[in-house]
C-alpha cells in the first residue's frame, strides 16, 4: 500500500470520483462491452447483437457496483462508424454511467464523438484514447467537441526506460490540454507478456509520485495475448478469468484508480477480487495514514462481517 | 600519574593519536588531521558540536595529567565545533536543556555525559584558543611554551564517563531503511509509514549517542555513499 507524498487529484467523470490517495475513493472498474469475441456480438461490422445478454451483462456488474461501492464505467467497442453509432444509442439508453468509446477505426471514434455531441453525451463521455498516433482530423474534431473527459496512453515505441516514458506521458498531457481536455486519466499502456509487461505497475507510481495525477490501465491485455493460457488444458474460462483478476489486483494495489478488466462478461469474478483487497488497502492505508498522522478519508468497503 | 590504572586510556575510541599519557597537553585539530612534533598526551580531531565535543571531554577528564588544551585546526562550518568548545568551556552548559551557552553551531548539546563531567573539563584544563591555525610549527611552538607552566596533575581522581543510552529515547520508526522504489526519480518507500516520497536513501548505522546513518548521493559524476549525522 502506498501513500503518495505528492498531492493527488481526483475528478469527477460524469458521476464517478477518479483519482485521489490509493484507498481514498473506491478503485473504478472498466468493463468492456461488444468486443468482437464477446458472445453478444453478432454482426461485428453493422453493430448487430443480442440486447438480451447485453442488458444481462450490464444488470449483473449494476448488481455488483451495489453490492461492494466500486463504480462501473462501460467501455463501448465498434468496428465500424455504423456499429458505433448502433452500440453508443444502445448504450446511452440502458446505461446511466459514465462510458468510453474505442475502435481501431478512426471513422469509427469521430461517429462517437459526433454521436455524444448530438446526443448531449458529452457530459458522460471519455474520450479513449489520445495518443501519439491521434491524426490531426479527429483532434479537430475532438476539440470543438463539447467533450472534456479524456484517457491519456503514455506510450511511444521509443521510450524504454521510466524516464522516457514519463516524458511521452508528460507530452501526452500537454498535448490533452492543447485539445481542451479539463479532466484526464493518464494510462501508461500494458505491455504483453515479456515484452515489458511489468513496467507500466512501475510507471504507475511514476505518474502518482511525480504527477499526482488519476491514472487508468488495461491490466487484462496482458494476460488476454499470453500463449502460456492458450495451449490445451488452460484455455478454460476459470483459468482465463484467474490471470485477468491477477492482471487487475496487481493494478489496484499498484495505484491504479480505474482498471479496464475486460469482457464484462467477468464482472462478477472481477468486482468480487477488487472488494476483497479494497477491505485490505483500507485496513493498511488506516494504520500507515495512523503512523504518518494524516487522516485523509478511507473509502470503506463493505466487509460483509 | 593521575590515571586509573586498572583501565586503558583514552576510554574512547576515535580519529586521535596518544604519545606521552603523563604530558599536560592535549590538542584538538578540529576539522583537519595535523601531525605535530612535540610532547602532548593526546591529538585528535573534534567535527561535531555535540558527540565529537561529548566523546572529547571524556578522553580528557579521564587522564588528569592533561591540564592545558589547545584548540587548533580549521573551524567545522555550519557545526562551530571550535567555538562551541570555546563556549563551553567559558560557560558551561544549560543543566535542564543541555545546550552549550553561547554557542551558534547547528545542534550544540551535550547529552550524554554528566554536567560534573563538563564543569570537571572546565576546571581541569586551560583553553588556549588557536583556531583556524592549522601551521603545525605554530602550534608545537605553543604547546612547548604551555609545558613550562605546567601546575601538575588536577588535584582529583580521573573521571571515567560511560555512555548510556537514554531510556525512551529511541524511536522504532526511525529503524526502517526506506527502499528505493524508483531510483530514477529518487523516489523511495518507507514501509513502517507506507509513505512514497522523493527522499536520500538512507541507511541508519547507530541511533547512540547521536543517530548516524549513510547517505546515497548522486550526481552527473555517479553516486557516493556519504556517512553523517542525522
Amino acid at each position: 500500500m502506498f501513500v503518495f507524498k505528492k498531492e493527488q487529484q481526483a475528478f469527477d467523470f460524469g458521476g464517478v470520483t477518479i483519482g485521489g490517495q490509493p484507498g481514498q475513493n473506491p478503485t473504478v472498474l472498466i468493463g468492456g462491452l461488444f468486443f468482437q469475441t464477446q458472445p453478444v456480438v453478432k454482426n461485428a461490422k453493422e453493430g448487430t447483437f443480442d440486447e438480451q445478454m447485453a442488458k444481462e451483462w450490464i444488470d449483473t456488474a449494476n448488481m455488483m457496483v451495489d453490492k461492494t461501492g466500486h463504480p462501473l464505467i462501460i467501455q463501448a467497442f465498434g468496428r465500424t462508424p455504423e456499429a458505433m453509432e448502433r452500440h453508443l444509442t444502445w448504450l446511452a439508453d440502458n446505461f446511466e454511467g459514465p462510458f468510453m468509446f474505442e475502435s481501431t477505426n478512426a471513422d469509427a471514434r469521430k461517429r462517437a464523438i459526433q454521436f455524444c455531441e448530438q446526443s448531449g453525451l458529452a457530459g458522460r463521455a471519455i474520450y479513449n484514447s489520445i495518443n501519439l498516433s491521434m491524426k490531426e482530423e479527429e483532434k479537430t474534431l475532438l476539440r470543438s467537441s463539447p467533450i472534456r473527459m479524456a484517457v491519456v496512453l503514455g506510450w511511444s515505441p521509443r521510450a524504454t526506460g521510466l524516464a522516457d516514458r514519463m516524458e511521452t506521458i508528460k507530452a501526452m498531457i500537454s498535448e490533452a490540454k492543447s485539445i481542451g481536455m479539463e479532466k484526464i486519466v493518464v494510462d501508461p499502456a500494458t505491455m504483453p507478456v515479456g515484452a515489458g509487461y511489468g513496467l507500466e505497475y512501475r510507471t504507475m507510481l511514476a505518474i502518482k509520485s511525480e504527477l499526482g495525477l488519476p491514472t487508468c490501465l488495461g491490466p487484462h491485455n496482458a494476460p488476454s495475448a499470453w500463449k502460456f493460457i492458450k495451449q490445451p488444458g488452460l484455455d478454460d474460462e476459470a483459468t482465463q478469468i484467474s490471470a485477468v483478476v491477477a492482471s487487475t489486483i496487481a493494478a489496484q494495489l499498484f495505484a491504479t484508480d480505474c482498471i479496464m478488466y475486460g469482457s464484462m462478461a467477468r464482472s462478477k469474478q472481477v468486482f468480487t477480487a477488487v472488494s476483497l483487497i479494497a477491505n485490505a488497502m483500507a485496513a493498511a492505508v488506516a494504520e500507515a495514514q495512523q503512523a504518518i498522522g494524516v487522516s485523509t478519508p478511507i473509502f470503506e468497503p463493505k466487509s460483509f462481517e | 600519574m593521575g590515571m586509573n590504572d586498572n583501565r586503558n586510556w583514552p576510554p574512547i575510541p576515535g580519529d586521535f593519536e596518544v604519545k606521552n599519557p603523563s604530558s599536560c597537553v592535549a590538542i584538538c585539530t578540529l576539522g583537519k588531521k595535523i601531525e605535530v612534533s612535540t610532547d602532548y598526551a593526546i591529538i585528535g580531531t573534534c567535527k561535531t558540536e555535540n558527540i565529537g565535543i561529548e566523546r572529547m571531554i571524556v578522553n580528557v577528564i579521564s587522564n588528569s595529567c592533561i591540564r592545558f588544551f589547545i584548540l587548533a585546526g580549521p573551524e567545522i562550518p555550519g557545526h562551530k565545533t571550535g567555538a562551541s568548545v570555546k563556549c563551553l568551556h567559558e560557560s558551561g552548559i544549560d543543566p535542564s536543556t543541555r545546550r552549550i551557552l553561547g554557542a551558534e553551531g547547528a545542534i550544540p548539546y551535550v547529552e550524554n555525559v554528566p554536567i560534573e563531567a563538563v564543569e570537571r573539563f572546565r576546571s581541569q584544563v586551560q583553553l588556549i584558543s588557536m583556531v583556524d591555525v592549522t601551521d603545525p610549527g605554530e602550534i608545537a611552538r605553543v604547546a612547548d611554551e604551555v609545558v613550562l607552566r605546567n601546575p601538575g596533575p588536577y588535584p582529583a581522581d580521573p573521571i571515567w564517563v560511560e555512555f548510556k543510552a537514554r531510556p525512551g529515547k529511541a524511536s522504532s520508526r526511525n529503524m526502517g531503511a526506506a527502499i528505493a522504489l524508483l531510483p530514477e526519480f529518487g523516489i523511495s518507500f518507507d514501509p513502517a509509514s507506507s509513505l512514497v516520497s522523493r527522499m536520500d536513501l538512507v541507511a541508519w548505522v547507530t541511533t547512540h549517542p547521536t543517530t548516524v546513518g549513510v547517505v546515497m548521493k548522486s550526481d552527473e559524476t555517479g553516486t557516493a555513499l556519504v556517512g553523517q549525522e542525522l
